[in-house]
């Protein structure tokens, strides 16, 4: 199950290659927001996953909503002459790593309790054979 | 309990909408990716709003070059008239003659050397920086500069003669040179001692290193035996520039 995200991430990347788009120089900031809010929802997606709280229609709406701002933030920074990129891609970035402290906690945490369960049970099973 | 990371309660839907996301993502990454390496050209800015100096269009330069070449033959033909009767003027002539082969208004031949700029051929990626394999202005000028200052008595620029007042510009995607339009291959004849001019500039670290650093093969300087450079035709009138006492530089020359 966790291999199909993977491979449509593969695709993806094979279909951006291999698609010739001409892209204006000037779309540069919004596909990278685009990227960044991208990656900040698949870590979040995760983390969620992992704590067992996932919501699709959340996580749909969490990106479609990060998105937009983002995009809407970098069209106003263009305009006002500020790269308001900066501060959304600082944003993304920081939710990504606190998404990736929790997802490494909790996939600790069950490997912990994996191991001390199998030691428990190895630890059992003798003196129910004896 | 096999697996540690399988957990517990699985929520529903998570595939779907993770995949959707990872796809978007990869899809815009790879996208933007290929297209930095490839086609993401990043021009100097273009200097093509700058082409029509002054409302002056090329037909119109190219005419009054012609009628200014027309007008010194003529001047030439009366001069040399006046010089046929009398002693006096002879000296002055004479004079006349050696200033404006040294203004460059006269064809000229002699040996030198011929350097030939070209763009190079190496592709975008081999270059790392695709701007540094196009023959710029600022080449061309270093180029005349070092001959110059290697002794150089007459430079044309592919057939075109380097006067006084000769100026460089980029203009878009061609070189201007006295208004005129070149592009690669550019050939600069010089006339002067070859040997001296052919050490001048491949000198390391000289005016052409740089180039050649990044591309030998967009650099060719051959000698040659015997070079014909057609006259400068760039404009010789002065509107602000005045002599202060014409009688006494006079007196001077004589």
């Amino acid at each position: 199950m966790i291999l199909i995200p993977i491979i449509a991430l593969l695709l993806g990347i094979l279909v951006g290659a291999v698609v010739v788009v001409d892209l204006p120089i000037a779309f540069a900031p919004y596909a990278a927001i685009i990227i960044m809010a991208g990656l900040d929802a698949l870590s979040g997606g995760s983390r969620s996953l992992l704590e067992g709280k996932f919501l699709p229609t959340v996580f749909l709406t969490g990106f479609l909503a990060n998105t937009l701002l983002g995009l809407f933030l970098i069209w106003l920074g263009d305009g006002l002459g500020v790269a308001l990129l900066t501060p959304a891609a600082i944003v993304f970035g920081m939710r990504m790593f606190t998404n990736l402290s929790v997802i490494r906690r909790v996939l600790l945490r069950r490997y912990e309790d994996f191991s001390f369960r199998r030691k428990r049970d190895s630890e059992e099973t003798p003196e129910a054979v004896s | 309990m096999s697996n540690p990371f399988v957990s517990r309660q699985e929520p529903k839907g998570w595939v779907v909408s993770l995949s959707l996301v990872a796809m978007v993502v990869g899809t815009m990454g790879s996208m933007v990716y290929f297209k930095s390496l490839s086609g993401g050209r990043m021009d100097r800015p273009s200097a093509g709003a700058r082409e029509g100096t002054a409302g002056i269009s090329e037909e119109n330069v190219e005419k009054l070059r012609e009628e200014v070449s027309r007008l010194r033959d003529e001047n030439q033909k009366l001069s040399d008239t006046l010089a046929e009767g009398q002693d006096a003027s002879k000296d002055i002539n004479e004079n006349l003659k050696k200033v404006s082969i040294f203004a460059g208004l006269t064809e000229i031949h002699g040996p030198g050397i011929i350097i030939t700029l070209s763009d190079s051929k190496k592709s975008a990626e081999e270059l790392l920086d695709y701007s540094a394999g196009i023959i710029h202005d600022l080449d061309v000028l270093k180029t005349v500069n070092e001959l110059w200052n290697a002794g150089a008595e007459a430079i044309a620029i592919n057939g075109k003669r380097v006067g006084p007042n000769s100026n460089y510009r980029c203009v878009g995607t061609t070189i201007h040179v006295d208004e005129q339009k070149i592009a690669s291959p550019i050939a600069i004849q010089a006339v002067g001692d070859p040997s001296v001019l052919y050490g001048a500039l491949s000198l390391p670290g000289g005016a052409l290193s740089e180039i050649k650093d990044v591309d030998p093969q967009m650099v060719k300087i051959e000698n040659a035996k015997e070079l014909l450079l057609p006259p400068w035709k760039g404009t010789t009138e002065f509107e602000f520039a005045k002599q202060p006492d014409p009688k006494k530089e006079e007196d001077d020359k004589e």
